[in-house]
């Protein structure tokens, strides 16, 4: 659904020096990891200063256990997803009793490349409802949509990160995306007849 | 409510963690130690654990090696008691016919118990010297020999003591402990 690409792993020897504790190679992982990272947790969460400290957390506790990491077992990209997919959730079972401030909207210079204040109302708008529609969602739900649909995340990989099969992925992923799709017909109101078909549909 | 999506997802594919973050992270990992392996973690806790044993037995070990055990309680007891029973005391006899008895909290604070407090004209005074609280369950008799004779009757003879005792192991001042038996 999202034209995103999962970035490559890092090569071994990056790895190896990030694991014996080369804080440049480390670096370079960070550069190449934070915006996927930190995507996930806002998407999870819905909130940016959680998503930072996700974020943060996941890179210390990526350096911390890096010697444990063997990339013959799974992919970088997959082991870093468990990491974050694991912190969001402990995340949210600590916050659940609170409501976020910041039910992400574009700000500033996020808000796209439109120029017409106009279109970046109408596309804050359109952001804010569809985050709120999926934290809305479960998250054992809203996890297989972020990973496949966002991430563009193959199933076999998704159900790898959330330690599912991938039959489960699909059965979630299809559950989700129904629940979504109510929940965004609720917000932003039904479609009109005939111009939104479950073939047609993004969702 | 497709517009709603695909606008999301624009967005979603431009977020990047904010340039702050990044000098954050790298300080918090730069401040950690290298990382250890499962089996080194394991082999500290396994040797701090050993450690605090250690410790705590020889504590233990030294906490029943209290003063009145062993040698160290010759001194105090050879200076007050008769010396018909100090052999006794000090296992040349056999422990069953030991006048004495040791109280298992020996050692009590001073407020804990209200007595009459005899002073001992021998014993040196040392304003500053470091005393320690004795408690002794011992016959009358050997409090008759050491001129602190009791007028109360008692039917089993022996009698509670708090004593204290000086560094060079002689009394400096007893007091006779009443039992609860005895209040009642």
């Amino acid at each position: 659904m999202s034209d995103t690409t999962l970035p490559e792993s890092p090569d071994r020897a990056r790895l190896n020096r990030a694991k014996a504790g080369d804080t440049d190679a480390f670096a370079d992982i960070y550069r190449q990891y934070q915006h996927v990272v930190y995507r996930f947790g806002c998407a999870m969460t819905g909130s940016e200063s959680a998503a930072e400290d996700i974020t943060q957390e996941t890179f210390v506790a990526v350096f911390r256990d890096l010697a444990r990491y063997d990339p013959d077992r799974a992919s970088f990209t997959t082991y870093l997803y468990g990491i974050v997919r694991n912190l969001s959730r402990e995340r949210l079972r600590r916050d659940h009793r609170f409501l976020s401030l910041d039910l992400l909207g574009p700000r500033g210079e996020r808000a796209g490349q439109a120029s017409d204040p106009a279109t970046i109302l109408e596309s804050a708008q359109q952001v804010r409802q569809v985050r709120a529609a999926l934290l809305k969602l479960p998250s054992r739900y809203r996890e297989v949509i972020i990973l496949c649909d966002l991430h563009a995340m193959s199933y076999a990989d998704a159900a790898a990160v959330a330690g599912i099969s991938t039959a489960a992925v699909r059965s979630r992923l299809h559950r989700g995306r129904q629940l979504l799709r109510r929940q965004l017909s609720r917000i932003v109101g039904p479609a009109p007849c005939g111009a939104i078909t479950v073939e047609r549909c993004a969702l | 409510m497709n517009d709603a999506w695909r606008t999301f997802v624009e967005h979603d594919r431009r977020l990047t963690a904010p340039p702050h973050l990044q000098p954050r992270v790298l300080q918090v990992i730069a401040s950690r130690t290298p990382s250890r392996s499962g089996v080194e973690q394991r082999l500290i806790l396994f040797a701090a654990a050993a450690a605090a044993m250690v410790v705590f037995m020889i504590g233990a070990a030294a906490f029943r090696r209290a003063p009145l055990t062993g040698i160290e309680a010759r001194p105090l007891l050879i200076s007050v008691l008769p010396p018909a029973v100090v052999p006794r005391l000090l296992g040349d006899a056999d422990a069953t016919e030991s006048p004495f008895e040791v109280h298992p909290n020996r050692i009590v604070r001073h407020e804990e118990l209200p007595a009459i407090l005899v002073m001992f004209d021998f014993a040196p005074a040392f304003d500053t010297e470091p005393l320690q609280l004795v408690r002794l369950r011992v016959p009358r008799e050997a409090l008759q020999e050491l001129g602190v004779p009791l007028l109360e009757p008692d039917a089993t003879g022996m009698v509670d003591l708090d004593m204290l005792v000086g560094e060079d192991g002689l009394p400096r001042d007893i007091r006779r402990i009443r039992r609860e038996q005895e209040d009642r």
